[in-house]
């Protein structure tokens, strides 16, 4: 079969792509190694919708986010959870930016900010500054229907699951690959939006890989009290936590700095020595699903709720429902400056071969450039 | 084997040049806790040691892998109290074990029983070693204690378990603690002591920095913790201003009596008697004033409770 596009990866990112390719009459394939869409890190994160805070440190990315967290937020509504007051807290030892350095920044950015007690949220002078702010949490599961819905009115775009890509070789004009069904793909233009797996498919035609490290995260879903029900908490800007809604699903997800990784890996293929007892779900050259994964970790809980417990107030109480895995490719710093969370690389033109890595959801945006332009050479 | 505590234990530990002992202690000390706790982490603060401690706790981390270990690198020599401060300040445990050093003298299991002290009702536990030696820190602690402004009496000691709860009790008192022992024992929470025999560890050199921070330590808690230095100077201020009065009244009576010294002796010293006077009067007042504001920077708080019970 011959297709205008495929996209390798069926997170946010190559159903979005699909999604405005589709909406023009364009025929795209997504090849999904699950058995359904949104399985792994569009799932599995902390279903923030960034609007910058998380930036004290740059002014430019700051700006960038907010104006992505608009467009994000009016195409998106519908999975939106507008409802709690998210706070951001500064801490009062560790910390690499200070409560005015935060609220300066914020305003600066302007970017919402408004001084609240510490001491409503957090035990006595263990914050030094909070902040309520303007934040969001998206459901991936609502988001993902919306995008299989819309995708599915545009008849010329496809999603094949469980496809496991045996071939992958460029030609003269195209890209040809064989699938383990037997069936073979061509198109002049393939998007890679495999994230953790970005390398194991850039291996496959000897590219060079992104310089990143990957990490196991675990992200723990809570009930939370009544009175930390309708609050989302982030405590900055250094080894600390966060518990805020998940999305719409009722819960809180619970990560630390510290603690949400597991385990480390330095290679340019994630490896790691858990993947010898996955029973073969899982391997350097094809990540499996670490959520689903029989050798996946022991919860961190006791050391992720101590440290919440440590700084919060004990009416804002919260409990163990269940943990999620996933494997998240940081960029390293040579790669990446802090200032931009997205990186898309052009490796070939005509035929086009273009691989994406984003660690934000509301990012999706900076694909549009790639797209309808071309990718363009570096 | 006793069941394990689900309770969640730190333990920070202060690093400074060990690096010949390190792994051996990180070694017994992980040994206990994963026999004793279901939960726990071990927080290393290397304070800007200038020998290869550093390494040797990374090696000691990449041996174990059930137990988190953080480090802390201090920017430079802070010393004990402000190195381990950052430390506790990083913990998240339900209570805290304090090493001050890590040569340890006495028996890993006195971490148990220190445990076990606490779980029975008090917040701090110390452990002191019976046998002592350090005629300067002996001196020490004898004025300290007997001037001391809390009434808790303070000793020798290297190893202490805190609560959480008075982790929070002395954040909330102020955040420029600079003799953390002095603190716990003031901080109104109870405290126990437990003795033991202790191994006599050979001694190590200290360098002049640390001889320095010990000194400048010494002299400052004095000043902060006991009225020592405030009881001093009040004294002998109004001994001083009580002899110029003495000095005043003699050289009246001299003024009036028959034998005149030197023409102009008496007014002359009259003035100064009355000059003086005024200045330790004053300066009566001025310490007085200073002990005040002392503390009211110093305990911030109005008072400090140790617990609310309803009886009925």
């Amino acid at each position: 079969m011959v297709y205008d596009r495929i996209i390798i990866g069926g997170g946010i990112y190559g159903l979005y792509a699909a999604l405005q390719c589709g909406s023009r009459g364009e025929r795209v394939v997504v090849l999904e190694y699950e058995d359904a869409a949104f399985q792994r890190a569009t799932f599995i994160n902390q279903a923030r919708v960034h609007m910058g805070y998380h930036y004290p440190r740059s002014f430019s990315t700051a700006a960038k986010s907010a104006a992505y967290f608009e467009r994000f937020c009016r195409d998106y509504s519908f999975c939106l959870l507008k409802t709690f007051d998210q706070i951001y807290a500064i801490s009062a030892s560790f910390s690499w930016t200070s409560a005015e350095q935060f609220q300066k920044f914020c305003h600066s950015a302007g970017i919402r900010c408004e001084r609240v007690e510490p001491e409503k949220f957090f035990k006595p002078n263990l914050c030094e500054g909070a902040f309520l702010t303007k934040e969001y949490t998206f459901d991936a599961a609502m988001l993902r229907d919306y995008f299989l819905h819309e995708i599915g009115q545009t008849d010329s775009v496809s999603v094949i699951y469980h496809a496991r890509i045996q071939e992958l070789r460029k030609e003269n004009d195209c890209y040809r690959m064989t699938l383990a069904d037997g069936s073979n793909l061509e198109s002049a233009f393939v998007l890679n939006t495999t994230y953790a797996s970005v390398n194991q498919i850039l291996a496959k035609l000897n590219y060079e890989p992104f310089k990143a490290k990957y990490e196991l995260c675990e992200i723990i879903l809570c009930r939370a009290d009544e009175k930390l029900k309708n609050v989302g908490i982030t405590v900055m800007d250094g080894p600390f936590f966060s518990i805020m809604p998940f999305g719409r699903t009722g819960y809180h997800s619970l990560t630390s700095v510290t603690f949400t990784p597991h385990m480390t890996n330095y290679d340019s293929v994630p490896t790691f020595p858990c993947q010898q007892a996955s029973r073969g779900t899982c391997s350097p050259q094809q990540l499996g699903n670490c959520n689903t994964c029989p050798a996946s970790p022991p919860s961190a809980w006791s050391y992720m709720s101590g440290l919440a417990h440590k700084y919060l107030r004990s009416e804002y109480g919260f409990q163990y429902r269940k943990s999620l895995y996933s494997m998240k490719p940081v960029l390293m710093d040579s790669e990446i400056d802090d200032s931009r969370p997205t990186v898309i690389r052009t490796f070939s033109v005509n035929p086009t071969f273009i691989s994406v890595l984003s660690g934000k959801v509301n990012t999706i945006y900076d694909l549009d450039e790639v797209l309808f332009h071309g990718g363009e050479g570096e | 084997m006793a069941a394990r505590e689900n309770n969640f234990v730190s333990v920070v530990i202060y690093i400074y040049n060990d690096a010949d002992i390190i792994q051996g202690e990180l070694e017994g000390i992980h040994e206990l806790l994963s026999e004793k706790f279901v939960k726990y982490e071990l927080i290393c603060v290397n304070d800007d040691s200038t020998d290869e401690s550093l390494k040797q706790i990374r090696d000691f981390a990449a041996k174990v892998n059930d137990c988190p270990v953080s480090l802390i690198n201090m920017g430079y020599y802070h010393g004990m109290e402000a190195a381990m401060k950052a430390g506790v300040d990083l913990s998240i445990g339900d209570f805290v074990f304090e090493f001050d050093r890590i040569p340890v003298d006495f028996d890993l299991s006195l971490m148990t029983d220190i445990f076990e002290k606490a779980l029975s009702g008090y917040d701090i536990v110390n452990a002191r070693p019976r046998n002592m030696r350090g005629r300067k820190s002996m001196l020490f602690y004898r004025i300290f204690n007997l001037f001391s402004i809390s009434g808790q009496k303070l000793g020798t000691e290297y190893f202490r378990l805190l609560s959480r709860r008075t982790i929070n009790r002395v954040d909330a008192i102020g955040q420029t603690v600079f003799y953390r022992k002095a603190v716990y024992s003031s901080c109104g929470l109870k405290m126990a002591n437990i003795f033991y025999e202790n191994r006599m560890l050979p001694s190590r050199k200290s360098n002049s920095k640390q001889r320095k921070n010990r000194r400048n330590m010494a002299m400052d808690s004095l000043v902060l913790f006991t009225d020592l230095a405030y009881k001093i100077s009040f004294v002998f201020c109004i001994l001083m201003a009580l002899f110029m009065l003495g000095t005043g009244a003699y050289t009246v009576a001299v003024y009036f009596g028959q034998k005149r010294p030197v023409e102009g002796w008496a007014p002359l010293m009259g003035m100064i008697s009355a000059g003086f006077f005024g200045v330790f009067g004053i300066q009566t007042i001025i310490i007085k004033y200073l002990e005040l504001i002392l503390s009211l920077v110093f305990k911030k708080q109005k008072y400090l409770i140790s617990s609310i019970e309803k009886l009925k």
